[in-house]
């Protein structure tokens, strides 16, 4: 399989998403644009084995379980605007392209190395992405949810999981 | 699922969890996240050809004073266009207080003092003041404390005036475009301003 354009469409999808920062109202193009190469792109293996659904829900709960005690133990940020409806739209639009990128596209490309580059390599991609956005504060937060999302891909073979865990997260920071 | 998977997935849970946590007195968000178009900005006096809005917001709060000084707290207004965040020991122990009145007042900045010069206003001014609850006393800084202001448009400098200044004093500050926010530290209270 020829793979030379998978550095360069990384790279490029990397930079629209950390160019979101530039212009938050064009923001939405840029989801738009990596959520297409996440969902249609082609990607080695892109199946995982079959899973019972008990699985999945499982290591969904996980994940969203750890948003939740957060949301219990972490007070409010004050970046945290009371966005529109359409906002709140966006943003889960953007996490589901966020996840499909990340964890379907590049983690499945990065998993032909092994598991541990697929982990870190797109957990890492993922916080770079934010820190044009939110500064060096979001590193360690944005790298270990990366961390957390991608051990969803890889114990559920898929990046529905992490998608459906990544909108909770959202919606939690909102509740 | 295998135990072993599972206890990864349980660890990897942790390890989020501390990573948020570990961000000390610092409120930390679930998931530093996306973009989210921004509401309009709420003026105090509206510039020319800004629509009018809600008029912005107050705020008021409270810092526990120990022996060691103040505890760390963060007091923002509720349309969250200005905060202020006191670091632990920001505010000196003061004799017969065990606390210290925060509030955060929106005035049209320019009513403060002209702009410098090459700089205009990009959001209200905020006067910050901060007083020794039982003394009345103003409270007195020993650190420095940051200020997040909202920005209408674009900014890159936080402007500060104090007491009956006539004119400001310019903070660098590190903006957020993201959120429309700029943050600077600063050594004293007073009145604050983000402009371009």
């Amino acid at each position: 399989m020829r793979v030379w354009h998978v550095p360069i469409v990384g790279t490029l999808g990397c930079l629209a998403l950390a160019a979101r920062a530039a212009d938050v109202r064009a923001a939405p193009l840029a989801d738009l644009a990596v959520g297409i190469v996440g969902i249609a792109g082609t990607v080695p293996r892109d199946r995982g084995p079959s899973l019972p659904h008990g699985r999945w829900a499982a290591v969904t709960a996980i994940g969203i379980a750890a948003f939740a005690a957060a949301r219990l133990l972490v007070p409010a940020h004050p970046a945290g605007v009371s966005p529109s409806t359409v906002g709140i739209l966006v943003l889960l639009i953007a996490s589901v392209a966020e996840e499909a990128f990340f964890r379907r596209w590049m983690y499945g490309w990065l998993a032909v190395a092994g598991v541990g580059p697929a982990l870190i390599g797109s957990s890492a991609a993922f916080a770079a992405v934010h820190l044009p956005i939110y500064g060096l504060r979001a590193l360690p937060v944005d790298f270990a949810a990366g961390l957390l999302f991608g051990w969803q891909r890889l114990a559920t073979g898929a990046w529905t999981a992490s998608a459906a865990t990544h909108v909770a997260a959202n919606l939690l920071q909102l509740a | 699922m295998s135990p072993r998977g599972l206890t990864a997935g349980v660890a990897l849970a942790v390890l989020y969890l501390v990573a948020t946590l570990g961000l000390g007195a610092h409120p930390a968000r679930l998931l530093y996240d996306g973009t989210v178009p921004m509401p309009p900005y709420q003026w105090v006096h509206p510039p020319n050809g800004a629509a009018g809005t809600a008029p912005p917001s107050s705020a008021a709060g409270t810092l526990t004073l120990g022996a060691g000084g103040s505890a760390a707290n963060e007091v923002s207004t509720d349309d969250l266009q200005a905060s202020v965040t006191f670091p632990e020991s920001a505010v000196a122990p003061h004799a017969g207080d065990s606390s210290v009145k925060v509030t955060i007042t929106p005035v049209d900045a320019a009513t403060v003092a002209r702009a410098p010069a090459g700089h205009r206003f990009d959001s209200n001014g905020y006067r910050i003041e901060a007083v020794y609850a039982t003394s009345g006393a103003p409270a007195t800084l020993v650190k420095p404390v940051d200020i997040a202001l909202t920005y209408a448009v674009h900014a890159n400098i936080v402007l500060r005036a104090q007491g009956q200044d006539k004119s400001w004093t310019i903070l660098t500050g590190t903006v957020f475009p993201a959120s429309q926010q700029i943050v600077a530290h600063s050594d004293r209270l007073g009145t604050f301003a983000a402009s371009p």
